[in-house]
């Protein structure tokens, strides 16, 4: 039996992806991030973000140039995330 | 509807034909091209070699349909578009838009809007490939490097 408090230490595994000016910056095309699950509901993306601005301090410069992807949908701050969630941090795009 | 990420040259005509129907009056094409030079945001000009696209393949789909389907349904209008990805030469066409109606003032309406939207929203990059350097267009960190 696991019990509440032993389910609230669980970690959340995120894969980040990234691209272009972002990916070249990190010398990565992605980031693994792990969060505490913490109580329901989850993390937000500004959760996320936080942890990510912590572990890798060159984000800062870009995070408020950038649009966050959750599972191929552009997310808000305070979108919740779930274990396994494809994430992408999505630099100024330059299509056409 | 279309809309496509794709690494081959893209044919305007097909897309043109995806979009013609009888009750269709007017059909207004956009070809997006390889310039042969681009301006930064200091004003300076510069020389371009060539361009690289690359796409988030799977969310700039799904952004290039539900730009298509917008415009479909608000100028209940007929849209396809494709977005190439790769190294590009001047005058190679990046994206094409093909939107066809009754009359011309939706068709013309309606590619203009696709067009403008999906630069904002289709996670599309370029990178340019300039006699005096390389770098990512609306990089916002570092603009411009050797």
């Amino acid at each position: 039996m696991i019990d509440s408090a032993e389910n609230s230490k669980s970690l959340l595994q995120f894969h980040i992806l990234l691209f272009a000016g972002l990916r070249d910056a990190l010398q990565s095309d992605s980031l693994d991030v792990s969060l505490q699950a913490g109580s329901t509901p989850g993390p937000t993306v500004a959760d996320l973000l936080r942890e990510c601005e912590t572990q890798f301090p060159v984000l800062r410069d870009w995070l408020p140039h950038i649009r966050i992807a959750v599972n191929l949908e552009y997310s808000q701050p305070n979108t919740r995330l779930q274990d396994g969630d494809e994430i992408a941090f999505i630099p100024p795009v330059a299509g056409g | 509807m279309i809309a496509t990420i794709t690494a081959g040259a893209i044919s305007l005509d097909a897309l043109a034909d995806v979009v013609r129907h009888s009750s269709a009056g007017a059909l207004v094409t956009f070809e997006g091209v390889v310039r042969d030079h681009s301006r930064d945001t200091s004003g300076e000009t510069h020389a371009i070699q060539h361009l690289e696209y690359e796409a988030y393949i799977p969310m700039a789909e799904r952004e290039m349909a539900r730009v298509v389907e917008e415009v479909e349904k608000r100028w209940k209008v007929r849209c396809a578009a494709s977005h190439r990805v790769g190294k590009l030469q001047i005058g190679d066409v990046a994206v094409v838009v093909a939107v066809s109606s009754a009359h011309r003032g939706d068709a013309f309406e309606a590619c203009r809007f696709a067009i403008d939207r999906i630069k904002e929203t289709v996670p599309i990059w370029k990178r340019e490939v300039a006699t005096d350097g390389i770098w990512w267009v609306e990089n916002p960190v570092e603009n411009a490097s050797s």
